[in-house]
């Protein structure tokens, strides 16, 4: 199931999907417990509530100012891609990474890339949050 | 440096609020620490390894689990701003008070006057 719905049908992403999952069982002692049959219906609720936003379309987002990262797949199956292109269309402090040959678990797939890329995202932001702490601290 | 990888770091516990809370934490002692929410039904045991560890070398990274989620006691939130109080009052200075004791004294004075307000965030 999760290499359905994290990666694409050809045979490079399955083949990232195996590596994956791999790299998700290599932790052998003190796993976390597994989730309760409550967990699924109460986030479900907090979803549909998110969902369900009154006024302008995609206002809310406008006022996001903080710098973010937009990162997907360009065939993601369970939050549809486009809904990326919305975010950065909107946010007034966002910029996107859509990668090839990629579905709900890109970074994942092009984990390497990924970190890159976050890394060096997360660089600049720590300069701008120093600066702002600095402010606020005089 | 911690030596811990995202395969050998312990899981640490937080009260807070009469919840226990689940966390684990390590990476470069540098800078804001990076925070980790988890996807829909995930647990502390569902990121990518290699996206941690390699986010970990720059940076420290915290996992937790939100109220409810598998070793985290308490009510599962049934809205986001519910998940984000969670994370926001107790927890979080807990969470990154350790880092604090480990910086120098003039850094730490600060980092406990106003622990670690801004962390970064991932998920």
């Amino acid at each position: 199931m999760w290499l359905k719905v994290f990666f694409t049908d050809s045979e490079k992403s399955h083949a990232a999907g195996r590596a994956f999952l791999k790299r998700y069982l290599s932790r052998t002692e003190n796993r976390d417990t597994p989730i309760s049959d409550k967990v699924a219906p109460a986030q479900i609720a907090a979803i549909g509530e998110w969902g369900s936003h009154t006024g302008e379309r995609f206002g809310y987002l406008k006022n996001i100012q903080q710098p973010t990262l937009v990162v997907n797949g360009n065939h993601d199956v369970i939050v549809y891609t486009v809904n990326s292109l919305y975010l950065i269309q909107n946010m007034p402090n966002a910029k996107l990474i859509l990668y090839p040959d990629a579905n709900h678990g890109s970074w994942y797939e092009h984990h390497e890339d990924f970190v890159f890329e976050t890394n060096r995202f997360l660089d600049e932001s720590d300069s701008i949050a120093t600066v702002t702490s600095s402010a606020a601290a005089d | 440096m911690s030596t811990y990888t995202a395969v050998t770091v312990p899981t640490q516990f937080v009260e807070a609020n009469g919840i226990r809370f689940a966390y684990r934490r390590w990476g470069k002692r540098s800078g804001l620490p990076l925070v980790f929410n988890q996807h829909f039904t995930g647990n502390l045991d569902n990121w990518d390894p290699a996206v941690l560890d390699g986010l970990a070398k720059e940076r420290e990274v915290i996992l937790f689990n939100n109220a409810g989620v598998a070793s985290s006691t308490g009510e599962v939130p049934t809205t986001f701003p519910g998940m984000a109080k969670n994370w926001s009052g107790p927890p979080r200075v807990t969470m990154t008070r350790e880092m604090a004791r480990a910086t120098s004294p003039r850094r730490r004075r600060q980092s406990l006057a106003r622990p670690t307000t801004h962390p970064k965030t991932c998920g």
